[in-house]
C-alpha cells in the first residue's frame, strides 16, 4: 500500500512543532535569522531547514484571515528532480523522493527544475549537495511515522495509506465547504502523477503559493531536442547550402555549358 | 529561491560550447558543400573549438557544489558502471561534450599523422607517434562525420539544458532554437576572426552567410520573446544589457558591418569588428538569459 502524508491547513496552528521535529530527527542545525517584519522564521527553506511554516494574511469574505501551512518537498510521482538529475543521486525510494548527499555533485539542476522550488544547495559537512525533506525514510521503513507527523499536536499532519488519506481529504473538503470555505480544495491527488505530501487547503492553491498546474520539468524534452536539431537543419540549409552548395552547382553548370559550346 | 543557482560559469560554458559546436558545424558544411575545398576551416574550427569546449567542461566542474565528486557524472561502482540518464539533458550534455572533445582531439591527431613525414626524423617522438597513427588516417572521414553529428547535439544541448526546468524564462522550446542560431552565428564569427587574424583568405560567402544567420537569430529571438515572460530582459533590470549587448552589439552592429563588407574592399577591420561584436553579443545573450531567468 502506498504511503503518503496529508496536511490539513485548516487544523494547522503554526506551532512549528513539525519544523522543530524535522530539525531534531534529521540533526539539522538551527539558523541565525533576523526579523523581517513577519512571522516566517526562517523565511525560506535552506539546506538546514527542510520544513518550515509559512504565514500569510489574506482577505476572506471581507475579513482578515491568517493562514498557515508547512512548506516542504511534496514527493511527486513524476518528480522533476529525479528526471533531470545527471548522476542518479535524486531517486525514488518506493514512493518517496530522496537525494543521496553522498552521490549528489551539487550541480543545481534539481533546484531549477523542481516546480515547487524545494531543493536547496547544501553547505557545511555535506557541502554542495542539494538537500530537502526525505520523508523520514529511515523512520517510515522502520514502521514509524515521519517526525513531523508524530510531533503535530493538532492532527494537521496525518501519515498513512494514500488511498485512505485521499478519501479523508475529500470528506474534509466537503466539511470545510459546508463551513463556508467556498474555495476549499484538495491539492495533490493527481498532480504530477500524484503527490505523496498532499494538502487540504482552505483557499485556492495560489494563496499558499502552490502552482495550480505544476510543470514536470522534462515534459517537453523531446520537443526541445527536436527544436534544436530542426533549427540546425534550417541553419544548414539556408545560409550554407544556399550560398556554398548552390554556388558550386552553378559554377559546375557554367563549366559544363562552356565545354559543350 | 534564496540565491542564484547558476551564474557566470554556466553562461560562459553555454557560450563556449556554442562557439565550439557552431564553428565546427559551419566549417564542416562549408567544406562539404564546396567539394572539400575548405579543410582549413574544419581544422581551425577544431583547434579553436576543442580548447573552448574543454574550458566549458572545466567551468562546469568548478561550479559544482561537490567538486571532487564530478566523476559521478560518468562512472559508478555498480553495473553498468557508466552513468547515463537519457531524460537528463545534463547527463546527455556531459557525454556529448566529452565525446565531441575526444573526437576533436582525435581529428587533430590524425591530421598531424597525415602531414608529418616520419622519414625525416625517425628517432623523433612525434615521428614515432605519427607512424603509429598513420594507419588510422582513413578514419578521419568517419570521425569528421561523427564530430558533425555531435556538434548538432552540442549546440542544441545548450538550450535544451535550460528549457527543461521550471524557470518561466527558460521553459520553452524556442530557447534551443535561439541558442542554436546564436551558436552557429558566433561559431562562424569565431572561425572568420581566426582566419582574418592569421591573414588567410575568408570565403566571401561567409559575409552573406553571417547576414542570413543574424536574420535567423532575430527571428528566433522574436519568437522567444513573444512566448516567454521576458519583462526582465526587455524592460526590467537587464534591459540595458539586452538592448545594447544582445540586440545592438550582438546583432545590429554585425549586420551593418557585414553589409559594409559586401560593398567595400579592404574589409579586414570591418570583419574583425563584426566578428568580435557577434561573439560578445552571443556571450551577453547567454548571460542575460541565465541570470534573468533566476531574478
Amino acid at each position: 500500500m502506498t504511503k503518503a502524508m496529508l496536511i490539513d491547513v485548516s487544523k494547522c496552528t503554526a506551532c512549528r512543532a513539525c519544523q522543530v521535529a524535522c530539525k531534531a530527527w534529521n540533526d539539522l542545525p538551527g539558523e541565525v535569522t533576523v526579523c523581517l517584519g513577519y512571522y516566517d522564521n526562517p523565511p525560506d527553506l535552506s539546506p538546514d531547514t527542510w520544513n518550515r511554516i509559512a504565514f500569510k494574511e489574506i482577505e476572506r469574505d471581507g475579513k482578515l484571515a491568517w493562514v498557515f501551512h508547512p512548506v516542504r518537498c511534496l514527493h511527486c510521482t513524476d518528480a522533476s528532480c529525479v528526471s533531470v538529475c545527471p548522476t542518479g543521486a535524486a531517486a525514488h525510494h518506493g514512493e518517496f523522493v530522496v537525494i543521496d548527499p553522498k552521490w549528489c555533485i551539487g550541480c543545481g539542476y534539481c533546484v531549477v527544475a523542481c516546480p515547487f522550488d524545494v531543493p536547496r544547495p547544501g553547505h557545511g559537512a555535506e557541502k554542495g549537495s542539494a538537500r530537502k525533506c526525505r520523508f523520514c525514510i529511515d523512520r517510515v521503513t522502520d514502521g514509524q511515522k515521519p517526525a513531523c507527523a508524530k510531533a503535530c499536536p493538532t492532527g494537521a499532519i496525518e501519515f498513512g495509506d494514500r488511498d485512505v488519506l485521499i478519501a479523508k481529504a475529500h470528506d474534509r473538503v466537503a466539511v470545510l465547504k459546508g463551513k463556508g470555505f467556498a474555495d476549499a480544495n484538495f491539492y495533490g491527488e493527481n498532480l504530477l502523477g500524484g503527490l505523496h505530501q498532499m494538502y487540504v487547503l482552505t483557499d485556492k492553491p495560489s494563496v499558499f503559493e502552490l502552482p495550480e498546474a505544476p510543470r514536470f520539468a522534462t515534459r517537453n524534452l523531446v520537443g526541445s531536442w527536436l527544436s534544436g536539431i530542426l533549427t540546425a537543419g534550417v541553419v544548414a540549409a539556408l545560409p550554407f547550402w544556399l550560398l556554398f552548395k548552390r554556388k558550386e552547382e552553378l559554377a559546375a553548370k557554367e563549366v559544363s555549358e562552356g565545354g559543350e559550346q | 529561491m534564496e540565491a542564484m543557482v547558476w551564474e557566470w560559469p554556466i553562461f560562459i560554458d553555454l557560450w563556449a560550447a556554442g562557439v565550439a559546436g557552431g564553428g565546427y558545424f559551419a566549417a564542416f558544411l562549408v567544406d562539404r558543400f564546396t567539394g572539400r575545398k575548405h579543410k582549413l576551416l574544419i581544422q581551425i574550427a577544431t583547434w579553436v573549438g576543442v580548447p573552448m569546449a574543454l574550458l566549458g567542461v572545466l567551468l562546469l566542474v568548478l561550479d559544482l557544489g561537490n567538486l571532487p565528486w564530478f566523476w559521478h557524472l560518468t562512472v559508478k561502482f555498480s553495473p553498468p558502471f557508466l552513468v547515463f540518464y537519457p531524460l537528463s539533458p545534463m547527463s546527455i550534455g556531459t557525454w556529448v561534450l566529452a565525446f565531441w572533445s575526444a573526437c576533436g582531439v582525435g581529428l587533430i591527431a590524425l591530421w598531424f599523422a597525415e602531414i608529418f613525414e616520419p622519414a625525416e626524423q625517425p628517432t623523433d617522438v612525434f615521428a614515432r607517434v605519427a607512424s603509429l597513427l598513420r594507419p588510422l588516417v582513413p578514419a578521419t572521414e568517419i570521425l569528421g562525420w561523427i564530430t558533425f553529428v555531435l556538434s548538432v547535439l552540442l549546440i542544441a544541448y545548450t538550450g535544451v539544458l535550460l528549457s527543461n526546468t521550471r524557470i518561466a524564462l527558460w521553459a520553452t522550446v524556442f530557447l534551443p532554437a535561439l541558442f542554436v542560431t546564436s551558436a552557429v552565428f558566433t561559431g562562424t564569427a569565431g572561425i572568420r576572426l581566426v582566419l582574418t587574424l592569421l591573414g588567410k583568405d575568408v570565403p566571401e560567402e561567409f559575409g552573406k552567410a553571417s547576414l542570413i544567420l543574424a536574420a535567423l537569430q532575430v527571428l528566433a529571438l522574436v519568437g522567444f520573446l513573444v512566448i516567454v515572460p521576458a519583462g526582465v530582459l526587455v524592460s526590467g533590470p537587464l534591459s540595458l544589457w539586452f538592448w545594447v549587448g544582445v540586440v545592438l552589439i550582438g546583432l545590429l552592429v554585425p549586420f551593418g558591418l557585414e553589409l559594409g563588407t559586401l560593398k567595400a574592399k579592404g574589409t579586414t577591420p570591418l570583419v574583425l569588428a563584426s566578428t568580435l561584436c557577434a561573439l560578445i553579443g552571443g556571450l551577453i545573450l547567454r548571460a542575460v538569459v541565465v541570470i534573468g531567468g533566476q531574478m
